[in-house]
């Protein structure tokens, strides 16, 4: 038990230190890259109607201008992986800004499960691996 | 000199390694159906498979133990076959990893890799992926057996070399044929903007075994890595060799690091039948267990020896080797059930 604990010391410090952390970098022969990415982040949440207060499918959920998204179930519900960021906008004057990740909520299928104003919604994400989302939609005018 | 110091503490760390041997590293042979039929592969999967894919659920439940013994972000699960892009569930498999706290990447040789494909799997958490590419279009199409797999295959890296996120690499099996063609190779995966690109030969294993024409020469051998050595020095492409075999003075002149077989030591799989093995082109008899009816994290913990300690691999051409302290034996998969011998050693190959 001892020495296994020495050998962990010693694995330790040779993985903080910067001449010797490249030992730790491997991939198999036929295998990937690892995975050590840490700025990202796991958006969930629910979608239901303002009006009815019921869920709604069909809605897709994604930021704003990034290649991830997720449509919502039977029950409402969605979850993504997105990477953490921040952006500013600015809309029509400079006094009106908004800062955050922007979570865009679309109605993409027409009125198949009724018809809802897109909305934009900028959320905090910073430091976080998990963010939990319950979005009431407007009716469509 | 400074080679043969950072050799010996590099063979420190192995040991060091071996003794903890911290599992981060898990292969999944989710599937064994394929939608080409390369003349190389080394797992010799065909379209029709003789196994059905595992379900998930079967493999979740199995490696959750691991997470008692290791943080669960600590081991990356590469999702293999087979194609894995050929699993309808695939984005969801991956999902549910991320949220038991894994990582996962695939391994695919991006015939069905597109921007669909990309958002679902983005979406979904994957961190990592692999994409094959072994030649220019004849003789990739000549060794994936399929007209249209090369353009496929560029048009995959074209989507993932935009991604911010993903850690990848695109990876050529070098043989007779495409060897005159690497140079033109690079060009065209730097007009792609990829970063990282892994070159291997080709194993005697699977289908390739009937091959002979596509393994290397030694002198072919000689100049695959005096054409990596020259790559790497000029910093266009990170371009490494693949860590299938100790390779004497060209060590650290095509990978950051020393030769160290880590199959059983840092790495698992469990393959599509249920066994639990090290890497998947690893000979099948040298399972060490079976997620139907073992704990995974018990036999990493408690078996696996043949992979850890490998004073027994010193026969054949490994005897009389001067290498032996620093390579073991080789890579693990380059050994036959009968453990005769190391079937493939480079080094041994180069210097006769």
């Amino acid at each position: 038990m001892k020495i296994n604990k020495i050998n962990k010391w010693f694995r330790n410090i040779l993985k903080a230190s910067s001449l010797t952390a490249v030992m730790f970098v491997f991939q198999a022969c036929y295998g990937t890259a690892y995975d050590d990415y840490k700025e990202d982040v796991f958006i969930s949440g629910k979608v239901i109607s303002k009006s009815t207060q019921q869920p709604i499918q069909g809605i897709k959920v994604s930021p704003k201008s990034e290649s991830v998204f997720a449509i919502t179930d039977k029950n409402g519900e969605f979850g993504f992986y997105s990477p953490r960021y921040r952006v500013t906008d600015y809309f029509d004057t400079l006094s009106a800004v908004r800062e955050g990740y922007p979570l865009l909520f679309e109605d993409i299928d027409s009125t198949e499960n009724g018809a809802y104003a897109d909305t934009l919604l900028y959320i905090n994400v910073q430091y976080q691996h998990k963010v939990e989302v319950n979005m009431q939609l407007e009716d469509a005018q | 000199m400074r080679n043969k110091i950072l050799q010996i503490l590099f063979n420190l760390f192995k040991i060091n390694e071996i003794k903890l041997h911290p599992l981060n590293y898990l292969f999944w042979e989710c599937t064994q159906r394929c939608n080409l039929c390369c003349l190389h592969c080394g797992s010799d999967c065909v379209s029709d498979a003789q196994y059905k894919d595992m379900p998930f659920e079967d493999f979740l439940n199995a490696v959750l133990p691991l997470k008692n013994m290791y943080p669960p972000d600590s081991i990356t699960v590469v999702i293999t076959g087979g194609e894995p892009l050929l699993r309808k569930d695939l984005p969801d498999c991956g999902k549910q990893l991320r949220k038991n706290g894994f990582r996962w990447g695939i391994v695919t040789n991006g015939y069905l890799y597109d921007n669909q494909k990309h958002t679902e799997l983005l979406s979904s958490g994957m961190g990592a992926i692999t994409v094959s590419l072994d030649g220019l279009e004849m003789h990739h199409n000549w060794l994936r057996c399929n007209p249209k797999s090369f353009q496929n295959a560029v048009d995959a890296i074209e989507i993932i070399a935009t991604s911010q996120r993903l850690n990848y690499d695109i990876v050529t099996c070098v043989n007779k044929l495409n060897i005159n063609e690497l140079e033109e190779i690079k060009q065209l995966l730097l007009s792609k903007k990829v970063k990282n690109w892994r070159l291997f030969t080709i194993a005697p294993i699977g289908r390739a075994a009937h091959n002979p024409d596509l393994h290397l020469s030694p002198k072919e051998l000689h100049f695959l890595l005096a054409f990596i050595a020259k790559t790497r020095n000029e910093h266009k492409i990170n371009t490494y060799f693949s860590c299938e075999s100790y390779l004497g003075k060209y060590e650290r002149k095509v990978r950051d690091t020393f030769f160290f077989c880590r199959a059983g030591v840092n790495i698992a799989s469990v393959l599509i039948d249920g066994s639990i093995s090290a890497c998947p082109n690893i000979d099948r008899t040298f399972s060490q267990g079976n997620i139907y009816k073992d704990n995974i994290a018990e036999i990493w913990e408690n078996k696996f020896q043949i992979m850890r300690h490998r004073q027994w691999a010193k026969k054949g051409i490994c005897t009389t080797c001067k290498a032996f302290q620093h390579c073991k034996g080789g890579a693990m998969h380059l050994w036959d059930k009968q453990l005769t011998s190391n079937q493939a050693c480079i080094f041994h190959r180069m210097n006769h």
